[in-house]
């Protein structure tokens, strides 16, 4: 299934097969936000190729397979797509490459963060740089809910199925949408009692409300390594930018 | 409308007991309230004596460890070692004791190679064993089991059997329709209808139509069958509940 | 709308990072203060329920599809503040799993999607009352609100930048108004489908929010909304009317008098000089707003009580 969603399942099954999982997730937590903010400032082809290379590069060696890595880009299309246009007729083709190649490269590092960190490490490790305990609780259910609803969502729809309805024609025939409608509220309603029990199933195992996983986080010289990797390209680039000759 | 009213009991360390009752009797809200989830609108809980107020809550919680009748409600993590040692890991305790704890849970519920799998790729048999390793892993005194054996194949049944069966330090209360399982591994039932309608031995309960009748219940079939051919041949005697009870006596018959 | 990094001008995801924490911080403390631990799954059901929503993509003519925002339907169902937290939660998640949105850009996400569209449907809400047409209507205008708050984002960083970022004005303003008009329509059919549903069938679920603003308005909310509202309004036409001539952005400038200040970073990210100047007349229009917005909570709030007391 390529739907988004399930994807993910796999994404995190994947992600510990990555050659970039060893790595402590605070550190590359780090990493790609901040080249992600130094490659919002490059303006120049110099800068920008670089870092595009130094991710791609990191991509290419992750071991994560390329569909995973499309999402990303195939989500921003409009956003590539109509900017570069516009900016092509306003700006010229060069300031259009330019802002490609930043936009492309930030979305591969967040890709490689993403695709190589399983989601509930990502969250420890927002916490431990004091991201606000409600809102990652609240991401922790939302991602676990997300899960539930497909379930739900799947199985109204062989029930629909079964009793003939085909979904065919547009949002705007009265049918479809009522029933498209009625879906949407009844999965939701059932997702309710389940959210409920899913709630207190974790609480009955002593869930406070922290995220809770079995790695624990240890900084390693490894680590070290890959962070100075990223802040010698992260120096070099701003260096390129700012016009110290090379 | 209340869904329980008027319930006393207490059950003794080591006990099993089989809580047995028509949908909609309130076995899960009791079981709910016994494992401090609700709070009953009146009314105490004691456990282990003490009584559970928002205060010793932190204690008592992982004297107790609740089997959801949905696997899918209760199995969270990505990976079925990750679930397996949620309850370990929010206990505090040291790695290894984790390590430890998970993977004996692992091998008692018999999926032992399953640790880096994805629970939602499982069969709904497995699932449920996940759910109880993790729950295992805990190492609780007091189990509750709200029913564990619905929509499980006839070999899933006996595998749950299996599991709990040898379990004789622990406390255990199966909220269950499944009378034969009850039967099986537990000595004592208590019928449940919003209120306690029964609370003894299950021969004195079989003694007892009306209260089957009222709540709904149906006697497995080997009672049921032995109680009609005791009917047919005028036998009398303490009917006999289990497959082994029903061959000693149709043994007897036969040799007389 | 999710805005990738490297679009928008440095000062302006600056900005936007400024607003959205300022406003996230309050309403996060203000929700985490009204609400128990076992509200916090069904805002998380709620939240996935919009992430799914998102997901659907529905036609809107020219051969293009648009997708739900949902922030009405938060707002109808939470309220204001535990919308804009549920919202924000829906663009972390989104960000985190699919790498939708990028990271300098969240700020400017939150604000346009969690934080403007859903104040713009509960003001709405609040001057017209929930019912079977302010819902759809309260809809449609908070994807427009949001839109238009990214149009100006882009057409300013195109601007700011002398061309190196964003989108000029003269062709964002109209394409992002234009086709979001559009999928606000979507947007409102759909938000008020789901809202009848559950009323029909789950009232208590949409029975209400706890921080409602009951219905006999009083003076200063209306005051304040009506304000963000002409604001909102008045900043398209002024952007659409003064892209023809150029850089409606520096028009602001001499209108306000603010005087050019010597940029701090001028020699590294060689910027015009109108930089810190132009960054700053834009936080303090933000800043204007939301000021007016709050203090209208606040006096309402204080009103309120010596009320019941």
């Amino acid at each position: 299934m390529t739907w988004p969603p399930m994807n993910h399942g796999e994404i995190d099954q994947y992600s510990v097969r990555s050659r970039w999982y060893g790595f402590d997730p605070r550190v590359k937590l780090v990493c790609v936000i901040g080249l992600v903010v130094v490659t919002a400032f490059m303006r120049d082809l110099a800068p920008l190729v670089v870092i595009f290379a130094f991710v791609a590069a990191l991509l290419l060696l992750s071991r994560v397979p390329l569909r995973h890595l499309g999402g990303g880009i195939v989500l921003a299309l409009p956003f590539i797509i109509f900017p570069v246009l516009a900016m092509v007729i306003t700006s010229g083709p060069m300031p259009a490459l330019l802002m490609t190649l930043r936009i492309v490269s930030s979305i591969f590092a967040l890709m490689l963060l993403i695709t190589t960190t399983p989601m509930f490490d990502l969250l420890k490790a927002m916490r431990w740089f004091h991201f606000p305990a409600l809102m990652s609780s609240l991401l922790l259910f939302t991602y676990r809910f997300i899960f539930v609803l497909i379930d739900e969502m799947e199985r109204m729809k062989m029930a629909r199925k079964a009793r003939g309805f085909t979904g065919r024609g547009s949002l705007l025939s009265r049918d479809v949408f009522k029933t498209l409608s009625y879906t949407a509220g009844m999965v939701f309603v059932r997702s309710n009692a389940r959210a409920m029990n899913i709630y207190n199933a974790l609480m009955a195992r002593g869930f406070t409300g922290e995220v809770v996983t079995l790695r624990r986080f240890k900084a390693r010289p490894a680590d070290g390594a890959f962070g100075a990797m990223f802040v010698c390209v992260s120096v070099i680039a701003i260096m390129l930018q700012m016009g110290v000759a090379f | 409308m209340q869904s329980l009213h008027d319930v006393t009991l207490s059950v003794s360390s080591g006990e099993r007991v089989a809580l047995v009752g028509p949908n909609g009797a309130g076995k899960s809200t009791l079981l709910h309230i016994m494992s401090s989830l609700y709070s009953p609108t009146s009314g105490t809980v004691r456990i282990d004596g003490e009584e559970v107020t928002k205060r010793t809550l932190e204690k008592t919680r992982f004297k107790v460890g609740f089997l959801f009748q949905d696997p899918d409600d209760q199995v969270f993590m990505p990976r079925v070692v990750d679930d397996v040692s949620f309850g370990p890991v929010n206990m505090k305790l040291a790695p290894e004791e984790i390590a430890l704890r998970t993977r004996e849970a692992i091998e008692a519920a018999g999926i032992a190679g399953y640790e880096d799998r994805a629970p939602h790729h499982l069969s709904f048999g497995e699932k449920k064993r996940v759910a109880i390793a993790g729950i295992l892993a805990m190492r609780s005194p007091i189990l509750l089991l709200d029913e564990p054996t619905a929509n499980l194949d006839p070999q899933g049944r006996r595998d749950l059997v299996n599991v709990l069966m040898p379990l004789r330090d622990k406390t255990m209360v199966i909220a269950t329709h499944d009378l034969s399982v009850a039967l099986e591994l537990t000595d004592r039932v208590i019928v449940l209808k919003r209120t306690v309608l029964y609370d003894g031995t299950f021969r004195g309960l079989v003694e007892r139509p009306d209260i089957l009748t009222e709540a709904r219940l149906e006697l497995p079939s080997v009672p049921r069958l032995m109680e009609r051919w005791m009917e047919r041949t005028g036998r009398t005697g303490p009917l006999p509940l289990t497959i082994d009870e029903a061959l000693t006596m149709l043994e007897e018959s036969r040799v007389r | 709308m999710h805005i990738p990094d490297g679009l928008m001008d440095p000062a302006v995801f600056l900005a936007g990072w400024a607003v959205a924490v300022v406003v996230l911080a309050v309403a996060m403390a203000k929700v985490g203060r009204t609400i128990d631990q076992k509200a916090v799954p069904l805002m998380a059901l709620l939240a996935a329920g919009i992430f799914m929503a998102q997901m659907l993509n529905f036609p809107v003519g020219f051969g293009t599809t648009g997708h739900l925002i949902g922030a009405a339907l938060a707002v109808y169902m939470l309220g204001p503040l535990a919308a804009m937290v549920v919202m924000t939660a829906i663009l972390l998640i989104q960000g985190l799993m699919f790498g939708d949105g990028g990271i300098t850009a969240l700020g400017l996400n939150i604000l346009n999607m969690a934080i403007i569209a859903p104040l713009t449907a509960w003001g709405i809400f609040a001057l017209a009352g929930r019912s079977t047409w302010s819902v759809p209507v309260a809809a449609w205008a908070s994807v427009m609100a949001g839109a238009a708050a990214c149009a100006f984002e882009l057409s300013a960083s195109y601007t700011l930048s002398g061309g190196a970022y964003g989108i000029t004005g003269s062709l964002a303003i109209p394409a992002m108004l234009g086709y979001h008009a559009l999928i606000g329509i979507g947007e409102g059919l759909i938000t008020g489908g789901i809202v009848a549903y559950l009323t029909k069938v789950a009232p208590e679920m949409v029975r209400g929010d706890p921080t409602a603003v009951p219905v006999p308005r009083k003076r200063y909310t209306n005051a304040a909304l009506g304000i963000t509202v002409l604001f909102g309004i008045g900043l398209v036409l002024f952007f659409m009317f003064s892209a023809g001539m150029g850089d409606g952005l520096e028009s602001v400038m001499e209108a306000a008098g603010v005087e050019e200040v010597t940029p701090l970073f001028g020699g590294l990210m060689g910027y015009g000089e109108d930089y810190l100047s132009a960054l700053v007349a834009g936080i303090i229009g933000f800043a204007a707003v939301f000021a007016v917005i709050y203090l209208a909570f606040r006096r309402r709030k204080a009103a309120e009580e010596t009320e019941t007391q």
